[in-house]
C-alpha cells in the first residue's frame, strides 16, 4: 500500500492539525435534519444533504477559527459524484479560489446505484492547488455535484481541514497523556485551554460526549439487546468508557501515587534504555502512526495514515464499526479486528498508536465477560491480529535502541504466546494487575479479569510503555484551573499502572533483538511487492532489527528496498527526493536477518 | 484526426473526401477541393474549415441536393456555398475552381503539398523557385528533408488508400511480434480502419505499457525508439519520417503489400482510453463529443476527461477504464466505433 507514487515530502518539526471550523456563513441548500451545521460536527452519523434530488449542484461556505494556512483537507462524501473545495480570506474580502480541483467521489455507476456513497477522500499539501497553499484562509467554499442521480440527495458527511500547526517542540508534552484523552473523560475539554492540542482534539470532543450519563440509563434498559439502531449502539460504546472512567474518578489515592512515582521515573527510563529521549517519541508527524492498518470503515474520517477500502478484503486489517452485529460485522468476525470508532479518535487524539483491546466489539464487554470466557478471547483469531499489528508499527521512534527492546517483547509475544499468558494471570493473582499494564488502566481498573488480556497488548502495542513516563509527567503543573478533577484522576490513574519495559521482559526471561539495521533508514517499493504478506514480513524484519520505516519517500530516506532486481522506471522519482538514494534487493534483508548481521550491501544493490 | 494537421504532414485532397455511402459526392468533392485550396494555397484556415465542415454536412445527407437554397437548411452550409452549389449543380463546374486548376501556381502549391513531408510554406518557397512537378522536386533533392524525399519516394503509393484485409495484417502482425518484444504491450489500430472502413489512408497504431504512466512527464527514453527498432528489424516497418518520445510517424510494409504510412503513438497506460477514443475519431465525432463534454461541464481531450470546477478550471483527471466510462460520464449512451460519424445524443 506504501506507493512510490505517493512521493511526499513532510514539513519538517511540525505537524498537521485540523483547523477548527466555527460555523457555516451560508449554504445554497440544506436538509432540515441533514442541515449544512451538522458539518461542525464530526459525528459522521450526521451530514450535510441537500434539501431536495436533482439539484444541480450544492456548495457551502465554512468559517474557519481564524486565517490559517491549509495543509491538506479530509473529505467524507454523502453520495456526491465531485466535489471542488474553494478558499478566500473574510479581512481582505478576498475572491475564492480553488484549494482543490473538482474531484470525483463516485463513479456514474456507484452514483446511479448509490454504492460506495461515503467514500472518504484525504488530500496532502501536494494535491492542493499551489496558489492556495502558501497564503492564509479562513473561509472554505465547498462544491458539490451530482449529475447521474436526480432522485437522491446529495451532499458531504465529515469534512476536516488541516493547518499546520505550530512546531512540535513547542507543544506541551501533556498532550500525550493517554488518559486525560480518553474521549468520555469530559464533555468539555475544548474549554479547558485553547492550546494546540486541543484543537487537534476537535474531532473527538464531540458527538458521544454530548449526551452523557443518560446514555447509560437508557442502556441498562436496552442491555442484552442488540442495539436496534446506531445511536443507542454508540451510547453503548460510550457507556464502557463511561463506567471504567467513573471507577478510576474514585480512586483518589492514586493521585498521590503519581507524585512518588514522577520521582522514580527517570532512573526507570535510565535504566530501560539510557539513551532514550523524551522527545523523540512525541515528535512526530500523527499520520504515520496506523500507516500499516487497513480498516473498512463506512464514514469517519481519520488523518493517521490508515487506509480505507470500503469493504472488507484480504489486505484489511480493522473493521471500524459502530454497532456490533451488522452485517459487516459479521463477515469480519474472526478474520479482522473490529473496533470502535473511538479507537481512531483516541489515537489521534493521543498521537499514538493505542491498543485495541479497549476498542474492540467483537469480544465481550468486560460486564458480561465471566472468567471462563476469557480464553475465547485468545482464539486464533485474536491471536493473529496481535501479530499484525505488533510489527506493523511504522516509522517514528527514532532510538534504534530502544526499538529493538519493545520489538523483543513483540517477537516473544508471537512466539511464546501462552506462557506470556500464564505469566500475566499470575501477576493478576498477585494482585500487580494495576501495574501491569499502562494504557488499558481504565478497564483494568474497571474489571480484573481484563488484565490477562491487557498484558497481551504489551508488545502489540509497544508504543505505550515509552511514551507513558515522559509525556504524563509535566501534565501537573500545566494543567488549568478549569480542568475537572475527574481529569486528574484519570491521569493519575494511568501513571501507577505503569510497569517498566524492562522488568517485562525480564519477567518473560526474553532475550534481546540484535539491531543491526540500526541507523538504516529505509523505504519500501510497494510496487514492486505482488504479495501484501510478503510486504509485511520485510517491514516486520527491517523494524525488528533496528530499521527505520518511511511510509513515505522522504530525503531522509537512505535505502529503497525493492523485489525488483532490476532498475525500474520509477526509481527515478525516488531520486528525485533523494538523490543518494540506493536500491537494495530484498533479498539483504533475508541475508541479513539470517546471519543476524547486516551483511556487505554491495551484491544486492541495483544500479541505472 | 489530428496527425493530420500536425507534424508537418498536410492533409491531401483524397484523404478528406467524406466517407462514401454519399448521396451528394460531386458537391462534397469540390467543396473539399475548395477546402484543400484555401488552406494550401491561400493559407486561410478558416475558409478552409468552413468548406470542410460544408463537404462533410452535405456528404452525410440522406437525399440528394437538387438546389443551392435547399443546401442552405443544412446547418454549416451558408448563402455563399449555397451559390457554388447552385452553380456547380447548372453548369457541372465551379469557375473558381477551374481558375485554380488552371492557375500554374496554384496547382503546383497543391501537387507539392501533397508530397509527404511538404506543407503550404515549403510548397510556396519551391514553387518561387521555380519547382512545378515532381520531376522538378526530383532534381533538388538534396535540398529535400529526409522526410520529403521519403515522401516523394512514396508519392504514389502513399496517395492509394490502404485496403482493409492489408491492415487486418498490420493488425496481426505487429501484435506478434509485440507481444513476442513485450507482451504488457498494448496495442489497438485506430482511425478509420477501427470505425469499420473498408479502406484507410494509413495505419495508426496506438500503444501503452504500463512503464509509461501519466504522472511520469515523458515515456521512459528509448521506449519508443527501442520498440521501433525492433519492428524496423522485423521488416514490418522500412522508413522513418519522424520520431519523438511519444510518436512515430514512418513507412511500413507487409509481406507483398506496398509502402504505406504507418504511425506509432504511445499513450500513458492510464490514459489509453481517452488516447483510443481520441485517435479513433472520427474528426466530426470528436469535435461534437468534446461540445458535448463542455455542454456538461467537462473537458475531453486525447489525455483525459476532467470535471470543470465552478471558475472554470480543469479537475482532476476520471479513473477511465475503458471508453464506455468516458460516454458514461458524459451521461451519452456508448457508440460502437463504426456509427463514430457523428455524436449520437438521445
Amino acid at each position: 500500500m506504501v506507493l512510490l507514487k505517493d512521493l511526499k515530502t513532510s514539513l519538517p518539526g511540525q505537524l498537521m492539525a485540523p483547523i477548527k471550523i466555527t460555523g457555516v456563513v451560508s449554504c445554497s441548500t440544506e436538509d432540515k435534519t441533514s442541515c449544512a451545521k451538522n458539518l461542525l460536527l464530526s459525528d459522521s452519523f450526521k451530514k450535510w444533504s441537500t434539501e431536495k434530488p436533482g439539484l444541480p449542484n450544492a456548495s457551502v461556505i465554512l468559517k474557519l477559527e481564524s486565517e490559517q494556512l491549509i495543509t491538506g483537507i479530509d473529505i467524507g462524501n454523502n453520495g456526491s459524484a465531485f466535489v471542488e473545495v474553494l478558499v478566500a480570506n473574510s479581512a481582505n474580502d478576498s475572491e475564492f479560489v480553488n484549494l482543490l480541483v473538482m474531484s470525483a467521489f463516485m463513479t456514474p455507476s456507484e452514483s446511479r446505484n448509490q454504492t460506495n456513497k461515503f467514500k472518504i477522500r484525504m488530500f496532502g499539501r501536494d494535491e492542493l492547488c499551489k496558489q492556495a497553499i502558501d497564503k492564509k484562509w479562513d473561509r472554505v467554499k465547498i462544491v458539490c455535484t451530482q449529475p447521474y442521480n436526480k432522485n437522491s440527495t446529495y451532499g458531504l458527511s465529515v469534512v476536516t481541514v488541516q493547518g499546520l500547526n505550530k512546531p512540535i517542540s513547542n507543544t506541551p508534552l501533556k498532550v500525550m497523556d493517554p488518559v486525560a484523552s480518553k474521549p468520555m473523560v469530559t464533555g468539555g475539554s475544548s474549554e479547558v485551554s485553547k492550546s494546540p492540542h486541543v484543537k487537534r482534539q476537535r474531532v473527538l470532543e464531540t458527538g458521544p460526549s454530548k449526551e452523557g450519563k443518560a446514555a447509560s440509563n437508557l442502556l441498562s434498559k436496552l442491555e442484552q439487546n442488540k442495539a436496534a439502531n446506531s445511536k443507542e449502539a454508540l451510547d453503548r460504546l460510550k457507556e464502557t468508557g463511561d463506567k471504567g472512567f467513573n471507577r478510576i474518578s474514585g480512586h483518589s489515592k492514586v493521585l498521590d501515587i503519581r507524585d512518588d512515582e514522577e520521582d522514580n521515573k527517570p532512573s526507570t527510563s535510565n535504566k530501560n534504555n539510557s539513551n532514550k529521549s523524551t522527545n523523540s517519541s512525541t515528535n512526530r508527524d500523527i499520520s504515520l502512526l496506523l500507516t500499516d492498518v487497513v480498516f473498512v470503515l463506512s464514514e469517519i474520517g481519520v488523518s493517521l495514515g490508515a487506509k480505507y477500502r470500503p469493504d472488507w478484503c484480504l489486505e484489511a486489517t480493522h473493521l471500524i464499526c459502530a454497532i456490533p452485529n451488522t452485517p459487516k460485522f459479521n463477515q469480519v468476525k474472526g478474520k479482522g479486528i473490529i473496533v470502535g470508532k473511538e479507537w481512531l479518535f483516541d489515537c489521534k487524539k493521543e498521537r499514538r498508536r493505542l491498543s485495541e483491546t479497549n476498542y474492540m466489539l467483537d469480544k465481550p464487554k468486560p460486564s458480561q465477560l465471566s472468567s471462563d470466557e476469557e480464553p475465547s478471547g485468545k482464539s486464533p483469531a485474536k491471536r493473529k491480529h496481535t501479530k499484525k499489528i505488533e510489527y506493523a508499527e511504522s516509522s517514528d521512534s527514532e532510538e534504534d535502541g530502544f526499538r529493538s527492546k519493545r520489538r523483543k517483547t513483540a517477537e516473544s509475544e508471537e512466539e511464546e504466546f501462552v506462557p506470556s499468558q500464564t505469566i500475566s494471570s499470575s501477576d493478576s493473582d498477585e494482585g500487580e494487575k494495576e501495574s501491569l499494564e499502562p494504557v488499558e488502566s481504565v478497564d483494568i481498573a474497571a474489571n480484573s479479569e481484563k488484565s490477562r488480556t491487557a498484558i497481551l497488548e504489551i508488545s502489540s502495542d509497544d508504543e505505550d510503555v515509552p511514551l507513558i513516563n515522559p509525556v504524563s509527567k509535566p501534565k501537573l503543573p500545566d494543567i488549568s484551573d478549569s480542568e475537572s478533577e475527574t481529569e486528574h484522576a484519570n491521569i493519575y490513574e494511568a501513571e501507577t499502572d505503569e510497569e517498566s519495559e524492562e522488568s517485562v521482559i525480564e519477567r518473560l526471561g526474553l532475550p534481546p533483538l540484535p539491531n543491526f539495521f540500526s541507523g538504516h533508514r529505509f523505504f519500501i517499493h510497494a510496487d514492486s511487492f505482488e504479495d501484501v504478506e510478503d510486504m509485511r514480513q520485510l517491514h516486520r524484519y527491517l523494524v525488528a532489527y533496528g530499521g527505520k520505516v518511511f511510509e513515505h519517500m522522504s530525503p531522509e530516506v537512505s535505502f529503497i528496498v525493492t523485489k525488483s532486481e532490476s532498475w525500474l522506471s520509477d526509481f527515478k522519482q525516488a531520486l528525485v527526493v533523494n538523490a543518494q538514494v540506493k536500491f537494495l534487493q530484498c533479498s539483504w534483508v533475508e541475508a541479513s536477518s539470517k546471519q543476524l548481521k547486516a551483511v556487505p550491501k554491495n551484491s544486492y544493490y541495483i544500479y541505472q | 484526426m489530428s496527425k493530420r494537421n500536425s507534424g508537418g504532414s498536410p492533409p491531401k485532397a483524397k484523404r478528406k473526401a467524406p466517407d462514401t455511402g454519399n448521396k451528394n459526392e460531386d458537391i462534397s468533392n469540390m467543396l473539399s477541393q475548395l477546402s484543400d485550396y484555401e488552406k494550401n494555397v491561400t493559407n486561410n484556415v478558416f475558409k478552409a474549415k468552413a468548406y470542410k465542415k460544408a463537404a462533410h454536412a452535405v456528404a452525410g445527407l440522406d437525399y440528394k441536393i437538387s438546389s443551392g437554397k435547399e443546401a442552405t437548411r443544412v446547418p454549416g452550409i451558408g448563402k455563399k456555398i449555397g451559390e457554388k452549389i447552385d452553380e456547380f449543380l447548372a453548369t457541372g463546374k465551379l469557375k473558381k475552381i477551374e481558375r485554380i486548376e488552371n492557375d500554374e501556381i496554384s496547382t503546383a502549391i497543391s501537387l507539392l503539398t501533397r508530397v509527404n513531408g511538404i506543407g503550404p510554406v515549403a510548397a510556396r518557397a519551391m514553387v518561387e523557385k521555380g519547382v512545378r512537378s515532381l520531376d522538378d522536386l526530383r532534381k533538388t533533392k538534396d535540398t529535400l528533408t529526409h522526410a520529403q524525399q521519403i515522401g516523394l519516394k512514396y508519392f504514389h503509393e502513399f496517395e492509394e488508400r490502404i485496403p482493409r484485409p492489408e491492415i487486418d495484417q498490420y493488425k496481426e502482425l505487429c501484435t506478434k511480434a509485440l507481444t513476442k518484444y513485450d507482451d504488457s504491450i498494448q496495442l489497438k489500430i485506430c482511425g478509420s480502419y477501427r470505425r469499420g472502413k473498408e479502406s484507410s489512408f494509413d495505419v495508426d497504431i496506438l500503444i501503452c505499457h504500463p512503464g509509461f504512466v501519466s504522472s511520469m512527464k515523458n515515456p521512459p527514453k528509448n521506449m519508443l525508439s527501442d520498440l521501433v527498432n525492433f519492428l524496423l528489424s522485423e521488416g514490418l516497418l522500412t522508413d522513418t519520417l519522424s520520431l519523438g518520445n511519444v510518436k512515430f510517424m514512418g513507412v511500413g510494409r507487409v509481406p507483398e503489400g506496398k509502402a504505406r504510412r504507418v504511425d506509432i503513438r504511445i499513450v500513458p497506460h492510464d490514459r489509453y482510453w481517452c488516447g483510443v477514443l481520441y485517435f479513433t475519431g472520427s474528426d466530426v465525432f470528436n469535435q461534437e463529443m468534446r461540445a458535448h463534454a463542455q455542454a456538461k461541464g467537462f473537458t475531453l481531450n486525447e489525455y483525459s476527461i476532467r470535471p470543470i470546477g465552478t471558475l472554470g478550471s480543469p479537475g482532476e483527471p476520471l479513473e477511465v477504464s475503458c471508453e464506455e466510462d468516458i460516454f458514461d460520464y458524459l451521461e451519452l449512451t456508448y457508440q460502437e466505433p463504426n456509427t463514430r460519424t457523428k455524436l449520437s445524443v438521445t
